[in-house]
Parts: structure tokens; sequence; C-alpha cells
């Protein structure tokens, strides 16, 4: 057994500042580094986008078994499980694969969401009223509380408290709030010591760096960057790769600061208002040691930690510890509603720093109901590829991106929020249900709405809104790109003068070096469809349920203008089925590229200019090819339209009648298994492009329609996570771009798979292109083309 | 049910990274405790004072057992022995509500923690669990209420677990036969 002396005296050793100035504990910057430079920094890090790579996969296959383990085990014991597989039948002579049913438990992790979600909603409306009961109950029980509007209040009540009390020592355990103020740096200008226990945050605090995750502060260090900083902190040589001893000298060298202490500092993970306690969990029990030993103990908090009750306070315990570190319940789950025996002091700080300014703007209120659990930042590709110093400012994280603008201003936030891909992975994850994608491209809209757009996407957006000069501008690029490309791709690195490589600018390496581009088309799919359209109705190749329907075909512009085949075969599939096909003329753009620049007002005109030209058309259904424009037509208009109510309904009507081409084949046309099958012999492989799969649910539906072109879906890993085009994500930030495409196709690769499917030309552009620059062994198509191929070769074996 | 709370408790509880010991009464429950810290070599074990004036209990030990008199005598001790309020079956969390201050120091910085259980207190779940800590908070004066489940651990580095951390380095769950008499 370990005996508790010090491995060195490490607070003596340090005494003599001007020795060991270059790594006096603690001592920290006021503000994280400019942008610009963190960017840099962790781009240049190779072992950071590895550590969270590892930490991202692990944490996904533990998080899912934690909750479908506690769905599983039931309160009895029972297994509560899927009900048999229901067969689905429909008009017709065919029968189609129906999607189980889930049979809808408390314990299931939707269900749980949304209740917790509706708790803190009632609490966010009524903040004030739960915030008067909870003080007061607080009071009653013995705890000081104070209310602290800013950041300097909060630190100044805790510095003229030890400057009061004679406290030189102060332990901490994890408190993001006290991260938020910036505590630590008021303390020690003022020569009193704080000490993070919290193992990862007194890394953190001995490297001088700030916690890049909420949860697990130093989760883009590896044992090796541990070990020499603990061996330059003690003197000892510290194993490198042992973590258990490791561990074992935080033990140690903490002990000492735990008993000589003045005063700990506790944050806290709920506060109950019907009691007036307060609840904190962790796993080391150093939060316990803080919050027992001194005897002066100050709980810091943000006002959004408001729960109603105890049973609020289980609910959250359940989808905390599962959300953040996939564990049923941590070690220690402790509540704390007042001081214990005389002389204990407990004193409460309750932070505003801009919480009651989120909860009056309803597009942010949402955020309020977070728990900081960190899941955002766990399914995060670029927070995967550059970290939480750079994926947010003091939190991190998609939450970091939301509450960084009203915590640390409009410019802490406007860079890092760009880094966001819209994938919607987090929104999936989150606990709380918060819309985070959503409210991060209302943040974004705040950004360029005060700073104006980045330069290079002005032109871009202007010509954008002018579709007879956009049109014009298109076939001009067409034509005078046509010398440039080869095989379809314009890949600059490949041109050669004189037989050698010509020499490329670092920027055009950067931005096109990985992902060759595709040939603007001179002639656009809408010329080719248009002739084709005056052909009476065909009878259906197959018996399906949008036999006799008419069609109307949103071609979507990218697939439009760059890829005109794609959009003639998907008018030809809908043909083939026996419908009707129309082509409203005036089709422009949804207004995506818009919203996910932050050009509101632009997405604005190009959504209204859609609305206008598909609610003249007269068809049962409105399909387009491209998923992501489906989406914004049914997700993002009625609420980029909310201030214009009348524009808002048109909005909802339209969206009654658009489909994406999956849902489309999925929900009406409905095949069965190997209706339409025919000789092919490539293995097949399918990405879910995340906003499929992320907003709309779609899984099973894109594999159900694979199947019925009778092929079978070899999966690969991570099949649901964003490929990195990320709209302009991928022109802003190509490093981080390149580096989420690199893990797809890895993944593709693995898989064996000869072809990859998905359903968003965006995505197609981007993989395809990676593919072909990098030489990757599989085509990447687009799902129209793979079903219109097959029923081309259907048709042939017939 | 009684025996299906109990199953489900240890389950829960050796997952966790407790060490279940089932026994019959309090004089087993000692013998045990005194048994397995004679495996470990031996040394001081303190104890919280509702089992240092139990005589049935405090007897069975070769070294008389010691107070908590201190954070650095209960740090400096081989093992620490305090008796948990309820279990709760979901978690395997084992409930402790003192509010002495020297008491909690038991859970909290001996290396090696015994935590007695009766098998009669074991809460099915978190909601039942949630309802019992309201009325040791609200009604029953319980100022300092902590789920303990498991032993204290870390996963900061690389996302290795790690025991052992600031907390016990291992968590003994002494589960006695029948209900406790409060």
């Amino acid at each position: 057994m370990s005996n508790n002396q010090p491995l060195i005296n490490r607070v003596a050793s340090l005494a003599g500042k001007s020795a060991a100035a270059d790594h006096s504990p603690g001592h920290m910057e006021d503000k994280p580094a400019p942008f610009k430079q963190r960017y840099r920094k962790a781009l240049a890090d190779s072992r950071l986008s590895r550590n969270l790579l590892n930490f991202q996969r692990s944490w996904r296959v533990s998080r899912d078994e934690t909750f479908a383990e506690f769905k599983t085990l039931g309160d009895s014991g029972e297994k509560v499980g899927r009900l048999p597989k229901a067969t689905e039948t429909v008009a017709g002579n065919f029968v189609s694969e129906a999607a189980p049913v889930e049979e809808i438990s408390d314990r299931d992790f939707q269900e749980m969401r949304h209740k917790l979600a509706g708790i803190k909603d009632r609490v966010i409306d009524n903040q004030e009223d739960y915030l008067d009961h909870f003080i007061q109950a607080a009071r009653r029980n013995g705890i000081i509380v104070y209310e602290a509007d800013t950041p300097a209040e909060l630190n100044n009540y805790v510095l003229e408290l030890c400057k009061r009390k004679g406290i030189t020592t102060v332990v901490k355990s994890k408190t993001m709030v006290s991260e938020e103020t910036g505590l630590n740096h008021v303390l020690e200008a003022e020569g009193i010591q704080p000490v993070e226990t919290d193992l990862g945050e007194w890394i953190a605090q001995l490297s001088h760096e700030r916690p890049s995750h909420m949860v697990l502060p130093i989760i883009h260090k590896s044992r090796q960057q541990v070990a020499a900083l603990f061996s330059k902190v003690t003197g000892r040589t510290v194993d490198p790769e042992n973590v258990t001893e490791q561990v074992r000298v935080a033990r140690t060298e903490l002990r000492q600061d735990f008993l000589k202490a003045g005063m700990g500092v506790s944050g806290a993970n709920a506060l109950i208002a019907e009691s007036g306690a307060v609840m904190f969990i962790e796993n080391e029990g150093n939060a316990r040691l803080v919050t027992t030993l001194p005897s002066v103990h100050v709980v810091v908090a943000g006002i959004e930690k408001l729960l109603p009750d105890y049973d609020a306070a289980m609910l959250q315990l359940r989808l905390l510890a599962r959300s953040a570190t996939a564990q049923p319940i941590t070690s220690y789950s402790t509540f704390l509603s007042g001081p214990t025996e005389p002389g204990k002091e407990i004193h409460l700080v309750l932070l505003d720093n801009g919480r009651r300014k989120m909860r009056e703007m309803p597009e942010f209120k949402d955020a309020l109901r977070c728990i900081r659990c960190a899941a955002c930042a766990d399914v995060c590709p670029p927070y995967q590829i550059v970290g939480g110093h750079v994926f947010g400012y003091i939190y991190s994280g998609a939450i970091g991106l939301v509450n960084t603008p009203f915590h640390h201003g409009l410019d802490a936030a406007a860079q890092p929020q760009s880094l966001c891909v819209q994938c919607n992975a987090c929104v999936t994850v989150c606990p709380v249900e918060i819309p985070l994608a959503r409210q991060i491209l209302d943040v974004r809209a705040m950004v360029v709405e005060e700073k104006g757009l980045v330069w290079y996407k002005k032109p871009v957006m202007w010509l954008w809104q002018r579709p007879l000069l956009f049109n014009l501008a298109a076939r001009t690029a067409g034509y005078l790109a046509k010398p440039l490309g080869s095989n379809g791709f314009i890949q600059p690195s490949r041109y050669k003068i004189f037989g050698r490589q010509l020499p490329l600018p670092k920027i055009l390496k950067t931005m096109v070096g990985w992902r060759s581009l595709p040939v603007p088309a001179a002639v656009p799919g809408r010329d080719l469809i248009k002739p084709k359209l005056t052909a009476t109705a065909q009878p259906p190749v197959v018996p399906n349920g949008a036999a006799g329907k008419t069609v109307a075909y949103f071609i979507q512009c990218l697939t439009d203008r760059l890829y005109p085949e794609m959009a003639a075969s998907t008018a030809e599939i809908f043909q083939k089925l026996g419908c009707k096909v129309v082509m409203p003329e005036s089709q422009h753009c949804c207004g995506l590229p818009n919203l996910d620049s932050g050009d509101k007002a632009g997405a604005m005109v190009m959504a209204k200019q859609t609305i206008e030209t598909l609610e003249k058309v007269e068809a049962d259904y409105i399909v387009t090819g491209a998923a992501s424009c489906a989406i914004i037509m049914l997700h993002d208009y009625q609420h980029l339209l909310a201030e214009q109510p009348e524009w808002a309904a048109r909005a909802e009507k339209l969206a009654g009648k658009v489909m994406d081409f999956i849902t489309f084949m999925d929900k009406v046309v409905k095949l069965p298994a190997g209706a339409l099958a025919a000789p092919y012999n490539e293995t097949v492989t399918y990405h879910n492009f995340c906003q499929s799969g992320n907003v709309m649910g779609l899984k099973d539906e894109p594999r159900r329609l694979i199947r019925s072109l009778g092929i079978d879906v070899t999966e690969m890993e991570e099949s649901n996570v964003c490929c990195g085009f990320g709209g302009s994500t991928s022109a802003d930030f190509p490093e981080v771009s390149q580096r989420i495409l690199e893990r797809k196709l890895g993944n593709v690769e693995a898989s064996g798979a000869s072809v990859l499917v998905t359903d968003n030309p965006g995505c197609v552009m981007h993989m395809r292109g990676g593919a072909d620059a990098q030489g990757r062994p599989f085509k990447v198509k687009h799902i129209t083309e793979l079903v219109a191929e097959q029923l081309r070769r259907y048709e042939a074996a017939r | 049910m009684q025996d299906f709370l109990r199953n489900r408790f240890k389950e829960r509880a050796v997952k966790a990274g407790a060490t279940v010991l089932e026994v019959s009464d309090l004089t087993q429950a000692a013998r045990t405790i005194a048994r397995v810290i004679g495996e470990k070599g031996g040394g001081m074990i303190v104890a919280t004072p509702d089992l240092l004036n139990e005589p049935i209990f405090s007897k069975e030990f070769d070294q008389p057992l010691h107070p908590a008199t201190d954070e650095l005598t209960v740090a400096g001790s081989a093992a620490g022995v305090s008796p948990g309020s309820f279990g709760i079956a979901e978690t395997g969390s084992v409930v402790y509500a003192a509010n002495d201050r020297l008491d909690r120091l038991v859970a909290m910085l001996s290396p090696i923690h015994f935590a007695l259980l009766y098998a009669g207190d074991i809460a099915p779940d978190l909601e039942v669990a949630g309802g019992k800590l309201k009325d040791l908070q609200m009604n029953q004066g319980k100022r300092y209420v902590s789920f303990v489940t498991g032993p204290s651990r870390t996963a900061d580095i690389e996302r290795v677990l790690t025991i052992g951390v600031q907390g016990p380095k291992e968590l003994f769950i002494v589960l006695i036969d029948g209900e406790s008499e409060k």
C-alpha cells in the first residue's frame, strides 16, 4: 500500500518562482489565443485528431450500449424489446418490408430526453419563480446565497471571501462556470493559489491550458504527454505508458493540497428548487473532499442549472451519466442541502452572465436546457479534427458555439461557429433535445448580420440570388471549363507542362489537391429533360404505388449544373415507374447555400422564390434527388420565415407535398425486396448522408430501396458520420473538410465495397472528387444513378 | 421480489467495480471484514461511532477498531467501515446520509472502504431512491447525501479506466441478511 508522502514537495519546489516561472501551476492568460493561432496549432498537432478519433469511436459504442442496456433491463427485469417484425400490406399485389415497430418505453432515450426537456422548459419559462423558491429554501438551510450578474461579480465575491478569511489555497473540483469567469486567473493575480483537483483539470492547469472538453478536460492529450508533464512538475521520471502510475502521482500530490486548503470551490450539476439542495456528480471522489474538508465551501453555478424537484434530478442522473461518460451512474452523486457542522460555511454564487438574455430570445432559450454532458462534442466530426480549443471558446462542442456569444461575446464565437458542418449528429445525442444545429445557423446569421459575409462569398451569393444571370454565368462557365477537365474532373495537380507537373500555389493545393472538382456542364439537366416531358405516361415497368401519379421534379442547382445526366436519369426513373413528370420551369435554388453561409436575407429571397415556383405546380408529389433541399423545405423554411406568418404558412403548406427521392421510393413507390433484381456484380456500401439520417431519420429506408434492386448492402463502419462537405465548411476550412473526408473514405475502403452510394449530390461531389484525387478503389454514385442503371438492366434482362 | 432486488443489486454493484460480500448477521460481517483485511496484510481499521459502540461487531477484531478522529487518521488507515443508509438495485449504489463530517470521511478517504448494507434496505430504482432522498433531506435533516457506486475512478487520461483516484481504491459492500432496525 502506498504511503501518502508526496513524491516531492511540489509546492515548495515552486516557491522560488524565478526558477520555475515557466511552469508555475495554473498561471494562465486571461483569454484564449486568437482563433487563427489556435486553428493552426491544432492542425499541426498530429496526435490530437488521432486521440480524438479513438475517443469518439469508443465513446459512441459504449454510450449506445449503456442506453440500450437500460432499456432492455426494465424495472422488473423483464426484457422490454422489439415487437415481432410486422409486415405491412399495401394496395396492389406486392408487399413491402415494414419498419420494425419499437415499443415505447419510459426507459427509452427518446422518451427520457423528451421528458427532461419538457421539465427544463417549464423551469426556463418560470425561471424567476423557481429561482426565488430555490434561494429561499437554500437560505433556510443555512446556505449564503449571492447572485452575480457578471463574471467579475462572481470572481470578486470569491476573492473578497478569501481575503476576509486569510485563505491562501483554494482546492477546486470541476466547474465550467469558473472557467467561464476566469476565476483562477483572478485569484492568482492576488497571490491566492487555486488548485484544480479533478485529474484532467489538474493536468490542464499544470500545462497552462483550458479544458478542451467539458467532461474529459484533457482528452486531446496522450499518456506520453501527461507523463512528460508530470516528470517535469515532480522532477521524477514518470512512466510514459503507465496510466495507473500517472493517476497515483495525482492522488499523492493532491492530498496535501486538500489538507491545507482553506476553501473548496465546486460546481453544481443541478439546483433542486423544492429543497434548496445542490446536486453534483463525479467519479474521482475529489468533489466530495472539496466540499467536506475545507471549512469554507463555495458553490458556483449558472442559473440554468435549476430543476424543480428530486424526481427531475433522478431523471437527469439517468441521462447525464450515460451521455457524459457512458456509465449508468457515476461513482458519486451527492446532494448537499446545507452546512452539516458548526463552523462550516457554504456560499452559493449564482451566475447570470447572459443567461437571462438567452431566455428572452425564442431561438436560443432551448440551449438553457443544457446539462453539460458534452455528448455534442463526442459525435462532432470537425471537433474530432481540431479539438475543443478550436471548436468552441471556453465552452466547446456544439453547445459552445451556441452559448459563447451570450457568455463571451459574438467576436469569440464568430470563427469557431463556422466550423460546424451542419451534420446534426449532435442533435441526435443531446439528452435534452436542444436544436443545436439550427441554433448554430442562427448564431452564424448573427455573425453575418454584424460583420457581413466573408469577401469571397459576397459575389457568389449576389449572383446566386439572380436566376437569369446565374443561368447565363453557369452555361458560360461550362463552356470555358471544358478544356480544364478530363474524365469529368478538374484536378490541377495533374496539369503538366512540357511533361512536368505544373507548379501550383499552396492555396490551390490546400483547396483542391485532395479532391477533384466536377466540370460544370455547358448544357444543364433541365435542357436534357425538357424534350422528354411531352411523352404521355408509360405503363410502369413494375407494379408500384406511384404509377399514374404526377411527380414534379425539383432538380436542385448542383445536379442541374454539374451532373445533368443524373438529373435526366432521375426523370427517367419516374417515367419508368409510370408517373407523369412535370418540371417547374422557373425553379432555381432552395436557398441552402445562403442559409449555410449565414446569409439569412438571401436565404429568405430564395425560399420565397422556391415557394412561389412550387406552389403553382399541379402534381401529387414534389420530389427532389437532393435530400438537403428537401430538408431545408421541410425543416428550415418555417423557422426562416417565422417573422412573416403569411410566408411561414405557405412554407408549411408546401412541406406537405415535398419529398426526397428515398422517402418517395419508400413511402409511395414501395417496391418489394428484389423487385428490380438484375445481374450486378459490384459490392455496394451506403453512406447515410448525415442530414438524411440525423434530421429525417432515414436509415432503413435507403437500404430497403437498394434491396428492392436485388442488391445487398455491405455496411461500412460509421456510415452515418458526415463526409466533411458541410456546405461552406469545405471552402472556409479545407483542411478540416479534407481530414473528415479521409475518415469517411477510409471507412469505405475498409468495407471492401466497389461502389459507394448516397442520396445527396453535395456529398457525391465531395466524395467522388476525393476518391478521384486520392485514387481510391471505388466509384461514388448517387442513389438515383444506381436505381436508373438497375432499371435499365432489369428491362434488358426481361 | 426481495431476491430479485438483491440479485439485481449485486449484479449492478459488481459491474460498477464493487465487491459484494454476503453475510448472515453483524457478527459474520465483522469476521468477514477482519479476514479480508488480514489477507491484505492487516492494519488499522477506522469505523463510525455506531459500529464502535456495537459490541457484537467490534469484539470480532484482533486490533481494536479506531474512531475517525481526524482526516489524517482516516487517510492513514488500512480500511474504513461505515454503514450505508439504503441501497439502489438499478445502479448497485449504497446511499450515505451521515451529517457528521468525520463519519463521511470514512467513506471518502479510506484506501479500502467497507460499506455495510442490509439486504432488506434495497430500493428498486432511482425513482424510489429519489423519494427516499427527498425524505432524508426535507424531513430528516440529512444535509449531505451521496449515492456511492463502486470505487473512485477516472478515465481522464486517454479514457483508460483507472480505479482509485481521490476516493477509496476498493469498495467492499458487506450485504447483511435482513433489514436494519431503523
